[in-house]
């Protein structure tokens, strides 16, 4: 299937499986590597990218669902305020091994701009896992690039 | 290689269309497409075709005497609805409870309920808010309601060749508790749903109790943890040769989650 969308600022275009995934066109066709195919059945939320905005798991999106659509990794973002979430997680130890962490700096960037409690934070960030750091650190990163952003 | 097994996708653009692909073999609708896509993952579902509804547009949530939630509108789009969470925090609440953000950012009210899977989070708040789907298919539309959807065990009323174009919930006053319990697994053991209406009168739905979601009247009850508790296990007793019985949980286990978590939904109510 031909399919056409906007990937990272660029318009692309993909002759695709119908079954293919959107992680594995971006991955694959486009060696775009921030998303991670992990458990790769919706569970681990590494391979997260923004699809019009919202944040999916891409590999509980077919690809052609996408067409005409507005496709963004972490790699895509332009915006300044992405520095100050990594600040934030080299400054809290907001992870070990790092494979996580393109998927928790991206979902960090979707909060930007909100005040959110610690308890909000959790739910918020439900649906990424990290096998590593017990997530105290990867709340304390968010809640420190929240308030760095808002002042 | 490739993540999925191999299938057909069909997109249609509008309703008529899609019916239209409804109408032959191996057929799956797909709306947010994640049960379809984690049962493919799984190699439980092995469709020959999927029909993708996303672009047959059905994205509205309509706010009157009751709420209409359309085929293509996602469960984050209800939680996040002002009106809904003030006016059917019932409703709200439920959708809040499913999966993750993410999950929630594509997967649908519609595609929760139709699933009727035992865990499904929004089918409590479907029955106790006397819920009705709106169907269409080759004969036109038909309207099902709540306690007539669910046929047996993940079956519910539609035919293969009909499409649940929305759901709606009746707006209902008084009192209302939801609350679910999981374990180490993605998916919830059971969810429970309560109203108390202005009289006092308690009605109760669970999924994931026995193979088919349960609608019960359970009258006045007391409000006190442990009389709750007395009560509502009582009550269940007579479901009790139904419970599921499963690796995730024991029917003595289901049974008794389903008396403590309502009891303390009617406990907190009360305050
Ligand atoms: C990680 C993960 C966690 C999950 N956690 C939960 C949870 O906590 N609670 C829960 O209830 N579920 C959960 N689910 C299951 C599922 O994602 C949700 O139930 C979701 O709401 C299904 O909606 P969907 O639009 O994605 O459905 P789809 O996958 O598109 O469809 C689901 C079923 O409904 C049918 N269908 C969909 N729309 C229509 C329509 N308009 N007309 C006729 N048939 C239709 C499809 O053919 C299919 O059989 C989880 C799934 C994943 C991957």
């Amino acid at each position: 299937m031909k399919i056409k969308f906007r990937l990272n600022g660029r318009d692309v275009e993909a002759d695709v499986h119908p079954s293919e995934t959107l992680l594995e066109t971006i991955r694959d066709r486009f060696e775009i590597t921030s998303p991670k195919g992990a458990c790769t059945q919706g569970v681990c939320g590494l391979c997260v990218v923004l699809v019009d905005g919202e944040p999916l798991k891409s590999c509980l999106v077919l690809t052609p669902e996408v067409q005409d659509s507005t496709v963004t990794t972490l790699e895509g973002i332009k915006d300044e305020r992405i520095e100050t979430v990594r600040e934030s997680f080299v400054e809290k130890h907001g992870f070990q091994c790092g494979f996580c962490t393109p998927a928790f700096i991206l979902r960090t960037y979707t909060l930007l701009g909100r005040k959110l409690s610690r308890e909000e934070i959790r739910e918020e960030l439900k649906g990424t896992l990290c096998r590593c750091t017990g997530y105290k650190a990867i709340v304390d990163s968010v809640e420190e690039a929240l308030i760095k952003v808002r002042e | 290689m490739s993540l999925l097994p191999n299938f057909k996708l069909e997109l249609p653009t509008d309703l008529k269309e899609a019916i239209s692909e409804l109408a032959g073999g191996n057929v799956v609708i797909a709306a947010g497409a994640t049960r379809v896509l984690l049962m493919s993952y799984m190699h439980i579902l092995r469709p020959e075709v999927v029909v993708s509804i996303r672009r047959i547009g059905l994205r509205e949530i309509k706010v009157s005497d009751e709420l209409e939630v359309e085929a293509n509108v996602t469960l984050s789009a209800v939680a996040r609805n002002e009106r809904v969470r003030k006016e059917f925090p019932l409703v709200a609440a439920s959708a809040s409870h499913v999966a993750d953000p993410l999950v929630r950012n594509k997967a649908t009210v519609v595609g929760n309920v139709v699933n009727a899977v035992p865990y499904s989070s929004m089918v409590p708040a479907f029955l106790l808010m006397d819920g009705k789907a709106k169907v269409v298919g080759p004969s036109g539309p038909r309207e099902i309601s709540a306690k007539d959807f669910f046929v047996g065990p993940l079956e519910t009323a539609q035919r293969p060749d009909e499409l649940v174009t929305s759901l709606t919930f009746r707006r209902v006053e008084g009192e209302w508790g939801f609350t679910e319990f999981r374990t180490d697994s993605q998916l919830p053991i059971i969810n429970v749903g309560v109203l108390r209406n202005k009289k006092g009168k308690v009605r109760v739905a669970y999924t994931g109790l026995t193979a088919m979601p349960n609608l019960l009247d359970l009258g006045t009850m007391p409000s006190d943890f442990r009389g709750g508790y007395r009560e509502v296990r009582n009550i269940l007793q007579d479901l009790s040769t139904q419970v599921l019985d499963d690796l995730r949980s024991s029917a003595e286990y289901r049974l008794h989650l389903a008396s403590v978590l309502t009891a303390r939904l009617l406990e907190g109510m009360g305050r």
